[in-house]
């Protein structure tokens, strides 16, 4: 039942982020621009099962039958982290069916900034905004944000009417995630779609050599405290024991559950 | 050796990572089939007169032929009386899905368990199954396994009302413990029982209806 290092089964990608950020137009965005060359299956996890199954369907993207919506009992976000056993039968199913498959999407239901994928559940994830939450949203950081394999800030060309700057935004991120990559993308920007693209087979790749490893961006909330300067520094820790800082003060860890 | 009445708990306990919370044992098909608030305590005891003790009973001949080491021809009879009573295909799904969850489970809490190997070799075995293969593997006592049954079914059912036509929860634990205690004097001659003639033949055509109506509808938070 264990997955040794050269993984035989497809990838599995998680995509979270919250309400309304595009989700399922990026899964819609990613069929249509691997869809030809590369075998996909997708996993909706919606509040009301088939809505954003039924919007990818519609969108004509995939054969229907390879998109599946999972029920998750109004609680999306445990679907996704605290017990996932829904989504990976269903996954299993979906490779069993259409095998072999390259990469299984997985959609979270929308929640919010602190839902994201448990590495039990997915290979790899991509973390959703967009500009028209805000500008701000990616300096707040959190989990997805943080350490999401990859931030996606979407919907760039609504910019100049919601008097967002992408650029800040997507500095402000890159500072959040210590350099982890981000895409601004805009699906009238063809140039930020092939960044996306290439990001997806870069990751299959890495999957498939067994350089990659599922990270856990985990559950847990960013915090802040003073630097020596007086200003506030926002960050989150990662899970793994090793343990940098970018600032030398000591303060006190809470101890991960 | 973990206490039995231990192991009931942690089997009952909705923290349990089997996808239990994603299904709602019958609750929402009844609600969106037009079963009213005022008589969702008498639809919980009804299941826990009927279809519930199918579960329970083929839960228990599934630990007893564990134990016993059954032959495989044995174990296809008893899946076959535990289908044949229960004659809706969503219910016998979702049956199937649970057991995987609990396959999962088991798999990696017991990995030496051969009787929790098969389950995972059926590849669809329906949860009453997959629950005797764990009773049997962690030494459950029977009647703690016809009672664990028989209260996640109706606590499945009752905490998904909570979603679907929220009222005060603390009403909700009262509907449970009394839809307990209707089952209460069945269990110990169920905990009994060996063979899949044994199994009561326990009907309710309209919940099985109603998980019928439910499996094709477009919106739905629950599997079934």
């Amino acid at each position: 039942m264990l997955e040794n290092n050269a993984p035989s089964r497809a990838l599995r990608l998680g995509i979270a982020g919250p309400v309304g950020t595009g989700k399922s137009s990026l899964i819609a965005l990613l069929c249509r621009s691997l869809g030809e060359e590369l075998r996909l299956g997708v996993i909706t996890n919606d509040i009301y099962t088939d809505e954003d199954a039924r919007f990818l369907r519609s969108a004509g993207v995939l054969d229907p039958e390879r998109i599946r919506a999972v029920e998750t009992g109004a609680c999306p976000h445990t679907a996704i982290r605290d017990d996932v056993t829904a989504n990976l039968l269903a996954a299993e199913d979906l490779e069993a069916d259409f095998a072999p498959l390259d990469i299984v999407i997985i959609e979270s239901g929308g929640d919010n900034l602190t839902a994201t994928f448990s590495p039990a559940l997915v290979d790899a994830q991509i973390f959703v905004l967009d500009v028209a939450g805000g500008g701000d949203v990616a300096r707040k950081g959190g989990p997805g944000i943080s350490r999401a394999d990859l931030l996606v800030v979407n919907k760039t060309d609504l910019a100049p009417y919601v008097g967002v700057d992408v650029e800040m935004m997507v500095s402000d991120a890159t500072h959040a995630r210590e350099g982890r990559p981000v895409v601004a993308l805009s699906r009238t920007d063809d140039n930020s779609i092939a960044q996306l693209r290439l990001w997806v087979l870069e990751m299959l790749a890495a999957y498939r050599s067994g350089t990659h490893s599922p990270q856990d961006p985990g559950p847990m909330a960013p915090h802040s405290h003073l630097d020596e300067g007086g200003q506030a520094v926002v960050h989150t820790h990662s899970p793994s024991s090793d343990h940098n800082h970018d600032h030398d003060h000591d303060h006190d860890h809470p101890v991960r559950a | 050796m973990v206490d039995s009445g231990t192991l009931a708990m942690l089997l009952a306990d909705a923290r349990l990572p089997t996808g239990g919370h994603t299904h709602s044992a019958g609750m929402e098909p009844a609600l969106l089939g037009g079963l009213k608030r005022d008589d969702i305590p008498s639809f919980l005891a009804g299941k826990t007169s009927s279809t519930t003790l199918v579960e329970a009973g083929t839960a228990v001949v599934a630990r007893h032929h564990f134990i016993s080491e059954a032959a495989p021809p044995e174990m296809d009879a008893l899946i076959a009386a535990w289908a044949a009573r229960t004659p809706s295909p969503a219910l016998r799904d979702a049956s199937r899905l649970l057991g995987r969850g609990y396959t999962r489970i088991g798999r990696t809490v017991w990995p030496s368990s051969a009787s929790i190997a098969f389950c995972a070799q059926l590849r669809q075995p329906p949860r009453a199954v997959v629950l005797g293969a764990i009773a049997a593997t962690a030494q459950m006592k029977p009647a703690d396994l016809v009672r664990l049954v028989v209260y996640e079914e109706v606590q499945n059912a009752a905490s998904a009302v909570l979603k679907l036509d929220p009222i005060d929860p603390a009403t909700v634990v009262t509907w449970v413990l009394n839809a307990c205690e209707v089952a209460e004097p069945f269990v110990h001659q169920l905990s009994l029982i060996t063979t899949p003639e044994a199994i009561p033949a326990l009907g309710a055509p309209q919940a099985e209806g109603w998980a019928e109506a439910h499996a094709v509808m477009k919106k739905r938070l629950f599997r079934a």
